[in-house]
């Protein structure tokens, strides 16, 4: 089970609105590496993991996907509050405003519906570990080279975060496991 | 930046802290340096997390004290501050 505490990981507190960066920014909660698949990949895959340190990490890990994304849901949401008609055109947000107005869908920044088509959990434990890295790779290179992503400060940190801690952690975790 | 603001700022650093170095003891459970590190600052972050409650409402549903408004009442983690 999980409990919810009624703040962000880290707070979010957007004053200019920008609905194109937020087309771009979706992708990070329903797209192909978002926090959902991030958090349905390690949480699904834990079922098949054979030592009690690893199901303690991919619960854990997974489990912070979960705040991940409730902070990226909230940047979404902030950058596009109180849009007139003229900055919705202006910006290039007509053609997710016909179909969401506002609200905060889980798609990616081309406006794919989020799909577990782009996650996988095969039951075997070095594979589905390889899948892992794959995912926070995708993620730490795409989104780096855009450099609109910079204006967010936290950005470039959490993603190299996501980088290190994931070899770290999985890596020599299950190798640390493995030798003894 | 509010009261608010800041306290939730910096209950974020030590939450983070306790996260991330409970992820760490999951495949280092025998790391005594980590482990008091997380406790330290799991201490810190009970104690400002009581001193923001106290203030500003519960921020989990069991700690209501007796208050049922407190739970349902604005801002929501995703509302814009003041400030």
């Amino acid at each position: 089970m999980w409990v919810y505490e009624k703040k962000l990981q880290y707070p979010v507190n957007i004053k200019q609105t920008n609905p194109k960066l937020a087309k771009i920014i979706i992708s990070q909660y329903g797209g192909p590496d978002g926090e959902l698949g991030a958090s349905l990949r390690y949480l699904s895959q834990r079922y098949a993991m054979p030592y009690p340190e690893i199901k303690a990490i991919l619960t854990d890990i997974g489990t912070e996907e979960l705040s991940h994304l409730e902070m990226v849901g909230t940047i979404v949401y902030q950058l596009t509050r109180n849009l007139s008609i003229e900055e919705i055109k202006k910006q290039g947000f007509e053609d997710y405003f016909v179909d969401h107005t506002t609200g905060v869908y889980p798609a990616a920044s081309n406006g794919m519906p989020f799909t577990a088509a782009a996650l996988q959990v095969k039951g075997d434990p070095i594979t589905d570990l390889h899948e892992d890295l794959a995912a926070d790779e995708a993620q730490g290179y795409g989104q780096l080279d855009f450099p609109v992503l910079r204006q967010i400060k936290w950005w470039p940190k959490r993603s190299d975060h996501h980088k290190i801690s994931c070899i770290m952690r999985h890596y020599t975790g299950f190798a640390h496991t493995i030798k003894q | 930046m509010t009261e608010r603001q800041r306290l939730l700022e910096r209950l974020a650093s030590f939450d983070f802290a306790v996260t991330e170095l409970h992820i760490y003891l999951d495949t280092h459970p025998d790391d005594v340096s980590a482990a008091d590190a997380l406790h330290y600052y799991e201490d810190q972050g009970d104690k400002l997390r009581q001193q923001f409650e106290e203030k500003f409402g519960p921020l989990s549903p069991n700690n209501e004290n007796g208050n049922r408004w407190a739970w349902i009442a604005d801002p929501w983690p995703w509302d814009t501050q003041e400030g």
